[in-house]
């Protein structure tokens, strides 16, 4: 299979900053790529350079076979992070002019699929109206509609359910793995992890301008295994958990996100570990806990952060408490 | 198709829209239409206006003081008679005085009315004008104005060799004696004394003036059609209204160039433009956007200069090879100024913050514009010649002297469209960086060292 998007070895700074440095990567065609990291870690700079709109200063890159994007422009579709519209201009024409600018033909066929598209994400009635006229989150769904009326090879989307309530988040969701599902490689960004989590099938994780990982999802969670095992006694009180750790291949017990957490030894089986936990005391739940990306990005990041550091890290690839409580309301 | 590496439908496609989205406005409508229309018909009320504030018929006293003691009876006469008469007292040789004076009167209102008291000729100047300070309660009898003639105002002294100058006089007023009132007195005296001279000389005063009165008649102008009236004045009003209006082009689609270019960057719109075209294309078509809206409003005065020059049968004043100049010039011209706006518009976030990087554009423009009228009046001196060869004077004062009355030769032309075009083409490229840096950077308005930065970044 081809690569819809190759990058080797690029390199972009502005002035004494570096925001990104040596980044190597291959897209395949027909993948679904997640970017993930904490704002500032350098992924829309690397979306950009990818889109043409910026340039590495070192490195080379292609874009569906093309040296430049610049080349092939009218067969990918984007919607950036910071979002825009012509306020004054009509939705309609607004979306016929992005189309036309991506190289459709004016007429009939275009204003068909423009209707049809607007139909299609619950905005049938915004033709006529200024863009202006409309909320954040109607305004996100014609900018997506601008990103895939064309019908790009490549759809690639910053931060695309940024500002998005729980329902249009799965709306936006299901178009995303739809037209993932008619061939069409996609690349999203996200510095919520949960949401890569639940769309991609492959993650590349930047940190401050460096790809830290670049795996399929499954062969994370392979690489991964679970190393705790959440449990909920029967009953309140210290007996559980001195059972439990007491138990030969657990490490210590704690609380993790609310959860009662058995962290397990290194060699231990957490199959085994699960059974064992599950006979030391009268048990409601017991649950083989696997890392979240979230997890796995700390672990790699932690060598060089201090403790704070980590906690704002945390904090950052979260994107709030509301943002994965909408994430998880939208799966 | 591609040029020079761009898609020609997209840059297209991009000055479409911003064409439209300017032209197609009320706003532009009525700016370019409605109000020219507007101020033409305002232009009988301007008049009205001015006529209904011409000043008071003033009244009161004049003082005079005749220290040569042979003029003050017959000013004395003239100033009374100023009051009894409707038209101004103009000096002029031409025979159309009346014509003159009739639309003199017109705007400097009614003549003053006044009394006037002789003072002995040793009179003390200093008294005399305390009077000027006094209140009498009637106007009629207030002090408005003290003449002292000096005393060899009609006859030279003793010691004085033909060719000196005569004595004159002082006129000292109330300070709220409305200008025109005393310039109308003293066309008075000066008339005045003027006759009492050449009548000291022996010499009757009429008679001279009929002899030094040569009437001019207006200078013909022989054509293939006929003989007509010289529009001597309109010739020479004919290079600044070229010069005006290609200022007015490049101004107007420079101004909205910069302005959309300021909405797109705010509105965050930019982004998506620059993920279907390369911020050349977008540059491009939006300078050719707003090139047709300046060609427009050019092509819009233009032809409705040319319906009245058609309808006054002076269409041959104007040669048509002025108007292609004119449209090849502004092009260039347009394309200097409008992609520094752009890239001014490409650098900052909002139109507040363009007000600075503006400034140079602006000192550069408006001194191309005022500099092209002495050029104008000069079409032919070194400085006018060079000047109309080097951008971005160039395109401004090459105009002015293709509109003058001696043209340029054709190769001054050529050459001078040569360099401007490389101008041009500089200035295309020059902005061409800062727009493409520019365009995504947000925060802090840059100044001029970090512009030079971006160009050398790009």
């Amino acid at each position: 299979m081809s690569n819809a998007i190759r990058m080797n070895g690029v390199r972009k700074t502005f002035g004494p900053k570096v925001a990104v440095e040596g980044i190597d990567l291959s897209v395949p065609e027909g993948s679904l790529h997640g970017f993930i990291g904490p704002n500032g870690a350098g992924k829309t700079t690397t979306i950009r350079m990818i889109m043409a709109i910026l340039f590495p200063d070192r490195g080379d890159l292609e874009v569906l076979g093309r040296k430049s994007a610049v080349e092939s422009k009218d067969r990918i579709g984007y919607l950036p992070e910071e979002r825009g519209v012509y306020k004054k201009m009509k939705v309609a024409p607004f979306l016929e002019h992005m189309g036309r600018l991506k190289g459709l033909d004016a007429g009939p066929s275009l204003r068909k699929a423009t209707r049809d598209w607007l139909d299609r994400v619950g905005l049938p009635d915004v033709a006529q109206k200024k863009c202006e006229e409309l909320s954040k989150g109607m305004q996100q769904k014609v900018q997506f509609i601008a990103s895939v009326l064309h019908e790009p090879d490549l759809l690639i989307l910053d931060e695309p359910f940024s500002g998005l309530d729980p329902v249009n988040m799965r709306l936006l969701r299901d178009l995303i793995r739809e037209q993932h599902e008619g061939g069409r490689t996609v690349i999203f960004s996200t510095h919520v992890m949960v949401q890569a989590e639940q769309l991609c099938d492959h993650i590349v994780m930047i940190h401050n301008g460096k790809k830290v990982l670049d795996d399929p999802l499954g062969t994370i969670r392979s690489r991964y295994e679970p190393t705790a095992v959440w449990y909920e006694p029967m009953s309140d009180g210290p007996t559980a958990d001195a059972a439990v750790s007491a138990i030969e291949g657990v490490a210590g017990v704690g609380e993790h996100d609310g959860h009662r957490e058995a962290l397990l030894s290194e060699h231990a089986d957490a199959g085994v570990m699960v059974g064992r936990i599950a006979a030391a005391a009268p048990m409601a739940r017991v649950e083989l806990h696997r890392p979240s990306l979230e997890d796995i990005f700390i672990e790699i990041v932690s060598a060089d952060a201090d403790t704070d550091e980590l906690q704002q890290l945390r904090a950052a690839v979260r994107g709030g408490e509301n943002a994965a409580s909408e994430a998880e309301v939208g799966s | 198709m591609k040029l020079l590496g761009m898609q020609t439908a997209k840059v297209a496609r991009v000055a479409g829209r911003e064409f439209a989205s300017t032209a197609l406005t009320k706003g532009f409508i009525i700016g370019a239409l409605v109000l020219p229309a507007f101020f033409a018909a305002l232009m009988p009320l301007i008049v009205f206006l001015v006529d209904a504030a011409k000043p008071p018929a003033q009244v009161g006293v004049v003082a005079i003081i005749d220290r040569s003691q042979e003029v003050g009876p017959a000013l004395s006469e003239s100033l009374i008679a100023l009051g009894e008469e409707d038209t101004p007292d103009i000096p002029s040789p031409d025979a159309d005085v009346a014509e003159l004076a009739g639309a003199a009167t017109a705007l400097l209102g009614d003549a003053p009315r006044v009394s006037v008291t002789l003072e002995p000729a040793d009179a003390d100047n200093e008294v005399v004008r305390q009077r000027l300070l006094e209140d009498t309660g009637d106007d009629t009898q207030r002090t408005i104005a003290v003449i002292d003639v000096d005393a060899d105002a009609i006859r030279r002294g003793a010691d004085a060799q033909p060719g000196d100058a005569f004595g004159s006089y002082s006129v000292f007023t109330r300070p709220e004696i409305d200008v025109r009132t005393v310039g109308r007195m003293r066309g008075a005296i000066d008339r005045t004394i003027r006759d009492n001279r050449y009548a000291a000389a022996g010499q009757n005063a009429e008679e001279r003036r009929a002899r030094t009165t040569v009437q001019r008649r207006d200078v013909q102008e022989v054509t293939e059609s006929g003989t007509r009236d010289s529009n001597q004045e309109l010739k020479l009003i004919l290079p600044f209204a070229v010069i005006i209006l290609l200022f007015m082009g490049v101004m107007t689609g420079g101004q909205y160039l910069l302005t959309t270019t300021i909405e797109e960057k705010s509105s965050r719109v930019i982004e998506v433009l620059l993920s279907a075209t390369s911020p050349m294309e977008l540059m491009l078509g939006k300078i050719l956007g707003q090139l047709g809206v300046g060609m427009l409003l050019l092509l819009m005065y233009t032809g409705l200069g040319i319906v009245a020059l058609i309808v006054f049968s002076m269409l041959d004043l104007i040669a048509w090879t002025t108007i292609v100049y004119m449209m090849i010039f502004f092009l260039l011209s347009y394309i200097m100024i409008a992609a520094l706006m752009a890239a001014v518009g490409a650098a900052v976030n909002e139109l507040r913050e363009a007000q600075s990087l503006m400034g140079p554009i602006m000192l550069v423009l408006m001194l191309t514009f005022y500099l092209s009228f002495p050029v104008s009046l000069s079409p032919s001196a070194t400085w006018a010649v060079i000047m109309s060869m080097v951008p971005p004077v160039a395109p401004f004062a090459m105009l002015a002297r293709i509109a003058s009355s001696e043209p340029p030769p054709f190769w001054q032309i050529a050459l001078s469209i040569g360099t401007c075009s490389v101008g041009a083409w500089l200035s295309v490229w020059l902005a061409a960086k800062v727009f493409r840096v520019g365009l995504l950077m947000f925060g802090k308005p840059p100044n001029i060292r970090t512009l030079i930065q971006w160009v050398r970044m790009a």
